[in-house]
């Protein structure tokens, strides 16, 4: 049966386009999907897991990219400017989704649209105008080549100051697997590769321009929620005085205080000199201004300059990833290599950690190219050779995994199912470590953050060394988050609002009513569905783990001295958590529960 | 019975009962605790004095089947049970917090008065049922509104608080009191208050 559902909040309509063809269009949402789904990352993995079929290599014609936002997308609901881009990964082989602020989500919806589907290839390179009315295939040879500022700049210029440009840089049209998409130049959806399979289909940029308006079916309601959501936001300390003043950056000093911040791959967790790259040091060395993303009152993005050179960033994942990872405690060089890094078009975690993976590989002499540790210069030029796949740089290009076990050492390799880990060591947070290893993209904070609870006790600190009773605070946290990606909100909205919030702010937008416990379902139907992908794709018990380092290697020095991951007796109750078996298959009755069956 | 998966919870449990009683919200014997476990709770043994739970006064029960332990568990666990099915909780409270219960007896719903309160909980619903305990209405009527709010008052009887971690619950349960206190003391004065949220918030 197919529910009718009014389309207020969403749009009610998906693009498609098909680049082999050379072939655009349009189709309606299904009702059921709608309210099952609702947006963003739930529409993105119902259509990756309709459409991408088992075994596909991520880079040809066969893969699917999905753009998408939600029925939050470009209203007053705070932080509603982003989007999403969900497909088959060719960094993990995951399932992957990515997502970025800015501006060009609204602009998005504003063509019209809830998705846009690309699938094939184009012969030659090509850009996407889309306006409310139609999207245009447009040859795009003059702009490949060109690094995501030239191209934004030159696509803004033809087509307008109004238009929002999501591209590709050199790493994208190279299919390195660490390529970002990048959109208001500086922001990226940058992790697993999604700029990667962009480039595979010859799709340089896509060019927004749309100017419709987003209707809201309570508009009373809504505003009322979204005043008292502005409310918790402009009270709480972490985002009304922490993140406006210091960027996410403001973790660095407190994160190497308490041995959680991850230096030289992962080796240590403490180092004397990581004040050089905090968020105070920031703010006195490089800040220009704070800036906020659409509707965002936050502000955590930092406008730097740097030897005259006005940028972004870099964030508290860059200076770990391109700074304390790589033993790098230089700032200014991190944050050379931040901007080479949006330029190129590439992810900044994945690219730092996979040099720092050289760095220990080289030290071993397992590698054949010199790497040192604290080698800045290098660092910078190896981020430039991997975009362009040059020397050491095409295997950087690879990824740490491949690379780490193309010289017979695996281990070496911080990763998670093939992604790079972000910056907190979980020998210091071992609910963190679980949600590293159960993450349906890889090792990645933003599916699970115990951070939060762990060390920042929000909305209160529990003990950051047991493994006791953590399973459920991160499958609560997993449902959450993938619901939150449903609206399409950022996850720091979650320093102050829960699923209460969420799921007022929905219920008003679109006029079907979801209680907290209703909005949760959502996140667990997606958790379980991005679950089934990975399981076709072969993934399961095996994969749900960490670097051994972590497992086996307590940390001789620092705050965290003596601390390794017991992952496996989190595992077993996570898995009984979720309803699935021991070897993390969801089981018939969670399905029907969910409403996958 | 305490069971293999109960590990250290039961001092979790013990915890905030010896905090809840010594508040004056849990008296003596009464009010109750528990923790959401994948499908199962653990639960403050019937009759178990608040202030002295020790492993053996934690029950586990299954969410979705019912089994022998009602034997043992408390007189709520089924309102428990029904908020864990209903509400995305991992930790329940119910106590009996004096002024709570109070304006619970002259009023139709909390707002609470003070910044603090209305920040955390915006509107603490009072429901009204006929057997205010252990009662298939009270189940129903408790796991409906904590859909949608931290806290509820039972009219004449008490509190019942949701959230992930037991801390919170407590937390909600004791600004559900502290704002009960402040609005039952400015009723009691007569005197017109400067603040208050109640016409904006009775909409939450």
């Amino acid at each position: 049966m197919v529910t009718e559902v009014r389309a207020v909040g969403w749009m009610g309509r998906i693009a498609e386009v098909d680049l082999s063809r050379s072939s655009v269009s349009f189709a309606k949402w299904d009702g059921d999907d709608l309210v099952k789904f609702v947006g963003g990352r739930g529409l993105g993995a119902k259509m990756v897991y309709d459409r991408v079929q088992p075994g596909i290599e991520p880079l040809s014609p066969e893969n699917t990219l999905v753009f998408s936002v939600g029925p939050l997308t470009g209203t007053a609901a705070p932080t509603s400017g982003r989007y999403i881009v969900s497909t088959k990964s060719p960094l993990t082989g995951t399932i992957m989704d990515a997502s970025s602020g800015g501006f060009f989500g609204p602009k998005f919806k504003a063509c019209g649209l809830d998705a846009l589907i690309v699938k094939g290839r184009a012969k030659t390179p090509v850009v996407l105008h889309m306006t409310e009315k139609e999207i245009q295939i447009l040859d795009g040879v003059d702009r490949w080549g060109e690094g995501v500022f030239e191209t934004t700049r030159h696509l803004k210029e033809r087509f307008g100051k109004d238009a929002e440009v999501a591209c590709i840089g050199p790493a994208g049209e190279n299919l390195v697997r660490l390529a970002a998409i990048m959109n208001d130049c500086h922001r990226a959806a940058a992790r697993g590769g999604v700029g990667a399979v962009m480039g595979s289909k010859n799709l340089k940029a896509i060019v927004a321009c749309g100017k419709m308006k987003t209707e809201i079916a309570d508009k009373e309601r809504f505003l009322f929620v979204v005043k008292e959501s502005n409310r918790v936001f402009d009270m709480h300390p972490i985002t009304s005085k922490a993140l406006p003043r210091f960027g996410t950056a403001v973790l660095v000093n407190l994160m190497n205080e308490l041995g959680v911040l991850p230096a030289e791959n992962f080796r240590s967790t403490f180092h004397p000199e990581a004040e050089n790259l905090s968020g105070e040091s920031i703010t006195k060395k490089l800040l220009v201004r704070a800036k906020s993303c659409f509707a965002c009152r936050i502000a955590c993005g930092r406008v730097t300059k740097l030897d005259g050179v006005e940028g972004e960033g870099p964030e508290y994942e860059t200076v770990y990833a391109l700074g304390s990872c790589c033993s790098i405690w230089d700032l200014e060089k991190v944050t050379e290599a931040n901007y080479l890094c949006n330029d190129l078009g590439l992810d900044t975690i994945s690219t730092g950690v996979t040099i720092a993976c050289a760095m220990e590989l080289s030290e071993r002499g397992l590698l054949s190219d010199k790497v040192r540790w604290g080698d800045g210069e290098r660092m910078v030029e190896l981020v430039r050779q991997t975009a362009l796949r040059e020397g050491l740089g095409n295997e950087l290009a690879e990824g740490s995994m491949r690379l780490a076990t193309r010289c017979g050492a695996p281990e070496v390799a911080m990763q998670s199912k093939g992604l790079e880990l972000p910056a907190y060591d979980p020998r210091g947070a071992k609910g963190q470590g679980l949600a590293y290893a159960t993450s349906n993209r890889g090792g990645c904070h933003l599916r699970s953050y115990m951070i939060g609870l762990e060390i920042l006790g929000v909305p209160r600190r529990i003990d950051r060394f047991t493994t006791v009773n953590k399973a459920g605070l991160v499958i609560s946290q997993q449902n959450l988050y993938a619901g939150m990606d449903t609206l399409v909100m950022c996850r720091f909205t979650g320093y102050g609002l829960d699923e209460d919030y969420y799921s007022r702010m929905l219920s008003a937008a679109i006029g079907v009513e979801y209680s907290a416990n209703d909005f949760m379902r959502v996140g667990e139907r997606i958790w379980n569905l991005e679950r089934l992908f990975n399981i076709r794709e072969g993934f399961g018990r095996k994969d749900d783990t960490l670097p051994e380092r972590l497992l086996s290697e307590p940390l001789t020095a620092g705050p965290t001295k003596g601390q390794a991951v017991e992952l496996g007796p989190m595992l077993d109750e996570y898995y009984r958590f979720r309803g699935w078996d021991q070897n993390g298959r969801p089981t018939r009755s969670v399905l029907e529960r969910v409403g996958l069956s | 019975m305490g069971s293999a998966s109960l590990g250290d919870m039961w001092k979790e449990i013990s915890k905030y009962g010896k905090k809840l009683h010594d508040k004056g919200y849990m008296v003596s014997h009464s009010g109750n605790l528990s923790v959401r476990s994948g499908d199962k709770m653990h639960i403050k043994r019937r009759g178990a004095a608040a202030d002295e739970i020790g492993p053996e006064d934690v029950i586990e029960v299954d969410l979705f089947e019912e089994d022998s332990s009602i034997v043992l568990s408390s007189t709520e666990t089924m309102v428990h049970r029904a908020v864990y099915l209903e509400t995305p909780a991992l930790a329940v409270v119910h106590a009996h917090p004096p002024y709570s219960i109070v304006c619970s007896l002259i009023f139709d719903e909390i707002i609470p008065m003070d910044a603090e309160g209305d920040y955390v909980l915006r509107k603490i619903p009072i429901i009204s049922v006929k057997e205010v305990s252990g009662s298939k209405a009270l189940e129903e009527e408790v796991s409906k509104a904590l859909k949608h709010y931290k806290g509820v008052v039972v009219r004449g009887h008490g509190t019942f608080a949701a959230a992930k971690l037991l801390e919170e619950a407590y937390h909600v349960t004791c600004m559900m009191e502290a704002s009960s206190q402040i609005r039952y003391l400015v009723h009691a004065s007569g005197i017109q208050p400067k603040r208050d949220k109640t016409a904006e918030f009775t909409k939450w």
